[in-house]
């Protein structure tokens, strides 16, 4: 059940794991019972594992799940970022995965203002001429009162850098998608996510304590291809900072929790916030990198590379 | 369009049809009617679940919304059906319901107070499901009752996590507790997916075997290991299993130095069952400690305090994380915590995410702290790094 369904990017997973145990094993010179014998010392979901099916594997005849494969990645100090993003094929893949999603249905996501054209993604930065306005623009998407810091604050400049704002524009002014993201610390987050300190306090964070965790605020596109783009940026960001444990989200936008609910990502909490005598729900998020790592639809979006892009301020 | 009414009053059912022929084209819409919940309950399976809106009363003569409710979240093929609650009841009322089925992953258009507006009720079923078939991801994935549940078993495609747990005082770690996730090739399934497909299959006692099997070879393996306990969950049905049982038994008294404890959740119907108390009696013989899970949750609370010899008490993380902010869950924490000390027993509170949190139970008593302030679970593999990096301060939680 469930095994047939997407028999292309299944090949290519396929692939990419036959030719990774192969070189691996080759490597460190160790027979096919060799390498059984090691995982079976290193982990018990290995258990039951013989060689045979190891030679199955190799030959890409079957495949592990992408959580065992993270495991005996492990064992040889890989990721499955490093293996998945350095093969063109399954780079190739993901991208044609977003590009599909968004021609197949094509009529349902017609938009008043964009008919499928090329777009820039650009990395705004806080000292950016527009930072300030493509920023509000996104909080007004978001509708999520939390990032609104009321008007007595003073926002400083400096906690602002710590703020990545990405978007996409087409012919070159119009906002078609953005993300919103930062870099903080799990235990800032979690005061966050209850309600305990504000935003602003939250950014501060990033000045006092080691960031461990990616936490979303709102990641939008109006087309299926433009979202997952968006959403591909930071996950992207994710992989390659090997010093962030955690993927967050935190949003008011139902859209993007019900695409994550989608992806079988567990909801963490849900908090009601009353504004103006409505009750506005604020969904959070939290998995880990691992767990980022075995779900197929996050390792084809993070694999997608944003190389063409200017390097982001995250991080003081 | 088809709509079911389940109503009670006829009255009302006879105001939100003419409200429907206002505001829908006419001929669109077809109305089904039900006059309590287990009507509603049978239309339902006779229009096998297709129902384009669910407008269900929240209180009925001589029977409750809840009832439907209820059904539609173990029934996972109607679980889809856009759910309109509406119903005369408080605003706290109205909010707890809505929080329940949204917690059941029902498919909640709203919670509507009466009197109702059919078009605000329309727009949002309506909006509601055009973002749903917005196509968002990036593949469709697998519904929830395409998981092969039984092959996942058969191929042991079961993962460990655990999540420390410290003493309140010392801040010394004092043991672990065992969540258990499956996998596919699409990722982490969630207990709250598959725990009901594994007691809906009663495959039940074979999954908590396994469960028992991995984590005992781990701690068996990891020697430094040892000295923590190790908590895994179990319930009631899992108790009427002799042959489970007699394979936990078989284990503890072969590595009689692992320091078991388990979890025991409710299930009020069949707890006093005298097979249930016998398999009780003969884990608590051979050395294994039992913990009331989930404590304070269900109504079978303290008839478990009097009928049970527990170790442990465990407060539900749903009153523990936020007795900074809300009232009533501190005094319902605090006073468990009281009974827990005139029994003499160890209390462990889940859900800790905030050191406020933590301060209170600090001074209310609590032993044992559980939650996202120490870590999220982890899987197995990187408990000695993360017990590492606890005893060296470089993760939260050890400020001492």
């Amino acid at each position: 059940m469930g095994y047939k369904k997407y028999a292309y990017p299944k090949t290519v997973i396929m692939k990419v794991f036959s030719e990774f145990l192969r070189k691996i094993r080759s490597e460190h010179h160790l027979s096919q019972e060799g390498l059984r014998a090691l995982l079976n010392e290193k982990s018990h979901s290995f258990d039951s594992l013989d060689t045979i099916s190891i030679s199955r594997w190799e030959r890409g005849i079957n495949t592990p799940s992408l959580t065992k494969q993270s495991e005996i990645a492990e064992v040889f100090g890989v990721d499955l970022f490093n293996i998945y993003s350095s093969d063109a094929d399954f780079v190739e893949e993901s991208l044609y995965a977003i590009q599909f999603s968004a021609g197949e249905k094509n009529d349902k996501v017609t938009h008043p203002y964009y008919n499928n054209e090329q777009y820039q993604i650009e990395f705004i930065h806080s000292e950016h001429v527009k930072f300030e306005q493509f920023l509000k623009l996104c909080l007004v998407y978001e509708g999520n009162p939390r990032l609104l810091p009321t008007h007595q604050e003073k926002i400083s400049a400096a906690l602002l850098t710590s703020l990545t704002l990405v978007s996409a524009l087409c012919n070159f002014s119009q906002l078609v998608g953005h993300c919103l993201f930062c870099k903080v610390n799990t235990k800032a987050l979690f005061e966050f996510m209850n309600n305990s300190i504000g935003i602003l306090d939250l950014l501060a964070s990033t000045q006092q304590h080691q960031a461990n965790v990616l936490v979303v605020f709102s990641s939008f596109g109006v087309s299926p291809q433009i979202d997952n783009h968006m959403m591909s940026v930071y996950l992207n960001q994710l992989a390659t900072d090997k010093t962030i444990e955690y993927l967050s989200f935190s949003t008011c936008d139902s859209k993007l929790k019900q695409k994550l609910m989608q992806m079988k990502i567990p909801m963490f909490k849900v908090k009601p916030i009353e504004q103006n005598a409505k009750i506005i729900q604020n969904y959070s998020f939290i998995m880990s990198r691992s767990e980022v790592m075995a779900n197929r639809n996050m390792l084809m979006l993070s694999v997608i590379p944003t190389r063409d892009m200017q390097p982001t301020t995250t991080g003081i | 369009m088809n709509i079911l009414i389940v109503d009670d009053q006829q009255f009302v059912r006879e105001a939100i049809k003419a409200d429907l022929a206002e505001n829908t084209l006419h001929n669109k819409v077809k109305t089904f009617e039900a006059e309590n919940a287990q009507q509603g309950i049978e239309a339902i399976v006779a229009m096998k679940g297709n129902i384009d809106l669910l407008i269900l009363d929240l209180k009925m003569d001589n029977s409750d919304g809840m009832e439907v409710i209820n059904f539609l979240s173990v029934q996972s093929r109607y679980a889809t059906i856009p759910l309109a609650v509406i119903s005369s009841s408080d605003k706290r009322t109205l909010e707890l319901v809505n929080s329940i089925a949204c917690g059941l992953k029902l498919n909640v258009v709203g919670v509507f107070e009466k009197p109702i507006d059919m078009d605000t009720i329309l727009t949002e079923t309506r909006r509601l499901q055009s973002v749903s078939q917005n196509p968002l991801e990036v593949m469709a994935t697998t519904a929830v009752s395409d998981y092969d549940i039984t092959q996942l078993l058969a191929d042991e495609q079961v993962l460990l996590c655990f999540q420390p747990q410290v003493d309140m005082k010392s801040k010394a770690i004092t043991g672990f507790e065992v969540l258990a996730r499956m996998y596919d090739e699409n990722g982490y399934i969630y207990p709250d997916t598959f725990i009901p497909l594994i007691y809906e299959i009663g495959l039940n006692a074979q999954f908590t075997k396994i469960i028992i099997a991995k984590a005992f070879k781990l701690w068996i393996h990891e020697a430094n290991l040892s000295g923590y306990t190790l908590s895994i969950n179990i319930t009631a049905q899992d108790l009427i299993n002799n042959d489970l049982i007699n394979f936990i038994i078989r284990q503890k008294q072969a590595h009689s130095h692992i320091k078991l404890i388990l979890e025991l959740t409710e299930s009020q119907e069949i707890m006093n069952q005298a097979s249930v108390l016998n398999s009780i009696a003969r884990l608590i013989i051979n050395g294994i400690r039992i913990s009331l899970d989930d404590f304070g949750k269900s109504y079978s609370t303290y008839e478990r305090l009097d009928t049970i010899p527990f170790n442990e008490i465990k407060i539900d993380r749903s009153f523990v994380c936020d007795i900074d902010t809300n009232e009533q869950h501190r005094l319902i924490v605090e006073s468990t915590i009281a009974l827990a000390k005139k029994m003499s027993v160890n209390v462990v509170a889940e859900g800790i995410e905030t050191e406020s949190v933590l301060n209170i139970l600090d001074d209310l008593g609590c032993d044992i702290a559980q939650g996202y302030l120490y870590s999220p679970p982890m899987e197995g593999r990187y408990l000695n790094a993360w017990i590492n990096r606890y005893e060296h301060r470089e993760v939260s939680g050890n400020d001492k």
